[in-house]
């Protein structure tokens, strides 16, 4: 995976039709504006070594979820397909994020595996509830990273990373027909009282 | 969105009201280029849990306006409810760091709170709630001010807690933000989820 800004204008939108070229789109969202776009493009933070380690490891649950979505899409229709082609996309910036900044601390990215075990969802509510348990398996783990990275800068982007995936989480348990939200606040794991 | 493409940071947005913004935004006492650059984590946990009581007076505002629907504002009461939490628990981390408490805004009148809303980038005025279109976007609005809030004081802070504590918070924010999307435009995901970084805005 490249990271190389082209400075395309590309939408959200105008990706969408590549949404079946599976975890291989992970190029070309890196070789697109990892961010939306926007005015200007920061550069990527700075990443330090340790904090490599970590930003691979949630990469990883990344591929895995490109993975999910790039299987599960033809199992949906309509609005539900458009709100999945969608969370693909995001899922494609966010890998392509994680890429950037850990080969900006000089690193490297891992590539994703050859598969990942998804088990044999056959229906739409199989795909749906799938998607649901990764989307919130993703959150409580960026959560969790985030009192972990040394980089100011890099726990930004995973809190803004976290955030965008528990807005699918609420979008997901909607068309699952189960109440948006959990209750006060969606949490990471092991977290302390409140 | 626009709070997700242009936004501001807090310090300009402190620096756009010359430090003097009403109820509390800003530290009794502090000048801005002084917060800005030594904040502590003291510090930044008052300055989240004061936009936490601006939404929560957004909220009531906009729920007394009585422009929302009985669904909707259900939905509103339903997250108040939710704001209040996060106040509380963000009041006990504020008073263990030493700091005092925010002032509440009840007091403050509407335009005084759209004064600070402006600051804070939001178009839509609590003075001009016509229509239940204009009060859900309030809402969304304010919900993207807590989401800025938390998203400008997560690279500073210090304390691991503080860090889960404040990035759960911010999730918690931008599901909301999601819902009220949906409330005002029903079905539309691409306005409930409208960016894959969610920064807020202020």
């Amino acid at each position: 995976v490249v990271s190389e800004p082209s400075g395309a204008a590309t939408s959200r939108r105008a990706l969408l039709g590549a949404a079946s070229a599976g975890a291989a789109l992970v190029l070309s969202a890196c070789s697109n504006d990892v961010d939306r776009p926007a005015a200007s493009q920061p550069a990527p933070p700075p990443v330090t070594g340790p904090d490599v380690t970590i930003l691979n490891r949630l990469l990883d649950l990344k591929y895995k979820a490109i993975a999910a979505y790039t299987a599960g899409i033809p199992l949906l229709e309509g609005p539900e397909q458009d709100a999945a082609k969608l969370f693909l996309q995001d899922e494609l910036y966010h890998a392509g994020k994680l890429y950037a900044m850990i080969r900006h601390a000089g690193g490297e990215g891992d590539r994703a595996r050859a598969s990942y075990p998804l088990g044999h969802p056959r229906s739409r509510d199989d795909m749906l509830r799938l998607l649901h348990t990764l989307e919130h398996t993703e959150v409580a783990t960026y959560l969790a990273a985030v009192p972990l990275v040394s980089d100011g800068e890099t726990r930004g982007v995973l809190a803004a990373i976290a955030s965008n995936d528990a807005q699918h989480v609420v979008v997901l348990r909607t068309e699952l027909s189960l109440k948006p939200l959990t209750g006060p606040y969606i949490g990471a794991p092991r977290r302390s009282s409140s | 969105v626009t709070g997700e493409r242009d936004a501001i940071t807090r310090r300009q947005a402190i620096s756009l009201t010359g430090g003097a913004i009403a109820g509390g935004l800003l530290l009794p006492g502090a000048q801005p280029a002084a917060a800005a650059a030594t904040e502590t984590d003291g510090e930044l946990m008052y300055h989240v849990l004061a936009v936490e009581l601006l939404v929560i007076t957004v909220y009531e505002r906009v729920i007394a306006s009585g422009q929302l629907t009985p669904d909707h504002a259900a939905l509103a009461h339903q997250l108040l409810s939710y704001e209040h939490v996060h106040a509380r628990v963000l009041g006990r981390e504020v008073h263990a760091l030493g700091m005092p408490a925010p002032p509440s805004l009840a007091g403050v009148s509407s335009s005084g709170l759209d004064a600070i809303l402006a600051s804070k980038t939001v178009q839509e005025r609590l003075t001009a709630i016509a229509d239940e279109r204009t009060a859900l976007q309030l809402l969304i609005r304010a919900e993207e001010v807590a989401e800025g809030a938390y998203h400008d004081a997560i690279p500073k802070l210090t304390d691991a807690r503080l860090l889960l504590r404040s990035a759960e918070l911010m999730a918690t924010e931008a599901q909301h933000r999601t819902l009220l999307s949906f409330a005002r435009d029903p079905g539309d995901v691409d306005k409930a989820v409208p960016v894959a970084f969610v920064q807020g805005r202020g």
